[in-house]
């Protein structure tokens, strides 16, 4: 009769500290610094770390470099060497906001004199609602962190419970496999240029639409005036770019009074702050309304990435 | 506080069980049992101290009426204090739950604009009044005995099944308090309380809450919804709440269990009713006995004569009020109205001998206790019906990404539809894998009537268990915590 409790508690207390010291040992999140097993790849893309050091172990000298979240991901730098001769380097990263862009302008202008700094900027990354990336601070760009966010970030530790989750264990799990037998995703070519994907001819699938309560950051708002003083004073050449989104998204923010709203906001914004804005958040996306030109509603294509950049030094 | 919450299982539980269980072997039973009176009132009040203050006065009211009403022998005199008690917990329901909604029928019928009080409806109070009523009419009727005040606040307080039911009955559960069999602590109680508990746990933090947001995506664009959308929103409510409600049931059930209390079940298998009686004796059954007793009966005995046309109109009015019940708004009205409906229309079959099949009267059952709970979930009916039109294909048909070749599509004229969430296929494979449990698999009843204790049983609870503990962080309020 009392085999059953006693199982159960032993049962129980094996399975989760077992499951719990996996998914520590796995740090699927990279947000311990912990690689018991020595992965090659965590659930979530190392982006920081991959393009951190392929520019530091990289012998070119650049003088150009294309800042964004994973929605400037396809931008080529062939296609921006050839619009200004300048030795380029993407270093777009997953899942940014202003505190990831102070950080990697302060890292490259550790080590290169730069000449021009395309800087995507998305409707999410000026939201208060939308957390900054809490790998930014366990990643090597946290010694290159403004002062302002010195004193912010949170270190974790391993009872956090970000990892006593479900989507913790399924991605330890599937950091597991993938490494066994998987495929390993957001792989970074020379110059920091994304592995190349095949466009499609489909219509846009409607992704990360969490706009609903947008509010504009201000502290965000202060580290992009920020950029745009330090590029001024250095002599860099900052463009901004307003991320683009498919007309499907853009129509589904428009038709909230609220986002339509933040959205105006979020473009005064830009163009109070910087002196070279380019805004691509416009009905002039309709035309490219299919796979071809966005994977999905956030991400353009390196098709729609070029033509941006045509746009744009076409009016120069 | 609540059943899927660190704290409650790792302290609150332990603790409660300690402390009860300990005094009473040291024999002090009336210290255990207020020990466990004041865990259960710390329960209710943990967020909400008010919510405290509101039992505390309805018990103490209906207890001090009930003992009253047993002293009293005038009839006259016995009869305004029953009036009163009516008054006092209909009074106390009706201000709390109807306040707002009355109000703001006042205002759409005479065109006043009279402010709305905003009442915030206290925890639970459709249950513990329900219960309480019961007792106060059954005193009145000659049909209860006298109790200590300690054994009645538990009957009313008692935590596992305070804040959502099921509905207890004081028959069933003051003389599981007053009896010396329960009075020891007992490994097998515990066991089978473990076991109970956990397989609620699992349907609720597993299943349900991984439901809730594709039923909520959907209720949130109801202008979008295409016919595949439609059904998967319809049929993702339907399972969440069936998984929350029943989930909660269970782990009402194991609690008491482990207090050597037995909680009657609430659920067993609705979804393989085949017709809406029989789902009503499978739903929510605590509140259909209820019902039954409480409010139809009384009903068929107010009418004029028994037959079976009065019959039926009881029974329409009876699942009126139970629509009314769950809660202040006109979907509430019309769900029960449409299931009083469903049982008249039933009878009449059954008068005139009318009998589906089986593979018929399955699905007809399950799509129209679907669409209820459509219009139960809805925040107005014109929500809801808007999501019927998309069911019925009047909204246009859209297919989800990935069902056909974007080729084949464009080949037929069919377009594939806008996206409401990102894991459109892990909703539709778990919309498959809910068909399959509530149609095939036994329910937690019958697991429980099988349960032996083996180590093997242990294991898979533990599993289900800790893969539990990993999903209490999406900390999510039960669906009946609302009424």
């Amino acid at each position: 009769m009392k085999k059953f409790n006693s199982y159960f508690f032993l049962y129980s207390g094996l399975l989760f500290f077992g499951l719990y010291g996996l998914i520590i040992a796995v740090d699927p999140y990279d947000k311990l610094g912990i690689n018991v097993f020595g992965l090659k790849t965590k659930a979530v893309a190392s982006s920081r770390e991959n393009k951190f050091y392929l520019l530091e172990s990289s012998k070119d000298a650049y003088e150009a470099f294309i800042l964004g979240s994973s929605t400037a991901h396809k931008y080529h730098t062939e296609d921006l060497e050839a619009l200004t001769g300048l030795k380029t380097f993407n270093y777009a990263v997953q899942h940014t906001t202003p505190e990831d862009y102070v950080a990697i302008i302060n890292h490259i202008r550790s080590m290169f004199k730069p000449k021009l700094i395309v800087l995507q900027v998305a409707f999410v990354d000026l939201d208060k609602n939308y957390e900054t990336d809490k790998i930014l601070y366990s990643s090597p760009l946290k010694d290159f962190l403004g002062q302002e966010s010195k004193n912010t970030y949170i270190k974790e530790d391993i009872f956090s419970n970000n990892y006593m989750t479900l989507d913790a264990l399924r991605d330890t799990f599937r950091v597991i496999l993938i490494n066994i037998a998987g495929e390993i995703r957001h792989q970074y070519l020379a110059h920091g240029n994304y592995i190349p994907q095949k466009d499609g001819t489909g219509p846009v699938q409607v992704v990360q639409f969490s706009h609903q309560n947008w509010i504009l950051d201000l502290n965000r708002v202060e580290m992009l005036k920020k950029i745009q003083k330090e590029c001024k004073d250095a002599g860099i050449n900052l463009v901004v770019i307003s991320a683009p989104v498919s007309i499907d998204h853009l129509e589904k923010i428009q038709a909230d009074p609220h986002m339509n709203n933040a959205l105006k906001i979020y473009k005064n914004v830009l163009a109070e702050t910087f002196e070279n804005v380019h805004d691509f958040t416009t009905e002039k996306v309709r035309e490219f309304n299919t796979t071809e030109f966005f994977g999905n509603s956030t991400h353009p294509t390196r098709k729609f990435s070029k033509y941006m950049l045509d746009e744009i030094w076409r009016k120069k | 506080m609540l059943f899927n919450s660190y704290i409650f299982i790792f302290l609150f539980l332990p603790l409660s069980l300690l402390t009860y269980f300990l005094l009473l072997k040291w024999e002090k039973v009336s210290a255990a049992k207020y020990s466990l009176f004041f865990s259960s009132l710390f329960f209710y009040a943990y967020g909400n101290v008010k919510y405290s203050i509101l039992i505390m006065t309805s018990i103490l009211v209906n207890y001090y009426i009930s003992e009253f009403l047993m002293k009293i022998k005038l009839p006259s005199k016995r009869k305004a204090l029953f009036y009163f008690a009516l008054l006092f917990n209909i009074g106390l329901l009706c201000f709390f739950k109807y306040m707002d909604f009355f109000i703001e029928n006042v205002n759409w019928l005479f065109g006043s604009e009279i402010g709305l009080l905003k009442i915030v409806l206290p925890l639970g109070i459709s249950f513990f009044t329900l219960q309480q009523l019961a007792f106060v009419i059954d005193v009145y009727t000659g049909q209860a005995k006298e109790n200590k005040f300690i054994d009645y606040g538990l009957f009313v307080t008692f935590f596992p099944q305070l804040v959502a039911g099921p509905i207890v009955h004081y028959k069933d559960i003051i003389p599981q308090f007053q009896s010396k069999d329960n009075k020891s602590f007992k490994a097998e109680s515990l066991s089978l309380g473990i076991f109970i508990f956990t397989i609620g746990l699992f349907k609720k933090v597993i299943i349900a809450d991984t439901f809730a947001p594709f039923a909520s995506e959907g209720f949130k664009h109801v202008g979008d919804l295409h016919f595949f959308y439609a059904w998967g929103t319809s049929l993702a409510y339907a399972f969440q709440i069936y998984f929350d409600f029943s989930g909660y049931s269970d782990m009402a059930i194991g609690l008491g269990a482990m207090f050597n209390i037995k909680i009657p079940a609430n659920f067993k298998s609705p979804y393989k009713s085949t017709n809406i009686v029989d789902f009503w004796s499978r739903w929510h059954i605590t509140l259909t006995n209820f019902i039954t007793a409480y409010i139809f009966t009384p009903i068929v005995r107010s009418m004029p004569k028994m037959t079976f046309p009065y019959m039926m109109l009881s029974m329409f009015l009876a699942m009126t009020i139970a629509g009314l019940w769950h809660g202040a708004a006109w979907t509430f009205v019309v769900f029960g109205v449409l299931h009083g409906a469903a049982i008249v229309i039933h009878h009449n079959w059954k008068k005139y001998k009318i009998k589906l099949p089986v593979y018929v009267s399955w699905p007809v059952t399950f799509i129209f206790v679907s669409m209820c709970f459509t219009m139960f979930r809805a925040k107005t009916v014109e929500q809801a019906w808007r999501i019927y039109k998309g069911m019925f294909g009047f909204s246009g048909f859209q297919l989800p990404k990935g069902i056909l070749s974007t080729e084949l599509m464009n080949s037929w004229g069919i377009k594939y539809g806008p996206h409401m969430v990102n894991d459109e296929n892990i909703h539709l494979a778990l919309i498959i894998i809910c068909f399959f449990i509530v149609r095939k698999m036994k329910n937690s009843v019958e697991h429980a009537q099988e349960f032996k204790r083996t180590h093997k049983e242990a294991l898979v609870t533990a599993m289900m268990f800790v893969l539990c503990l990993f999903g209490l962080n999406r900390l999510t309020e039960f669906i009946y915590f609302n009424f």
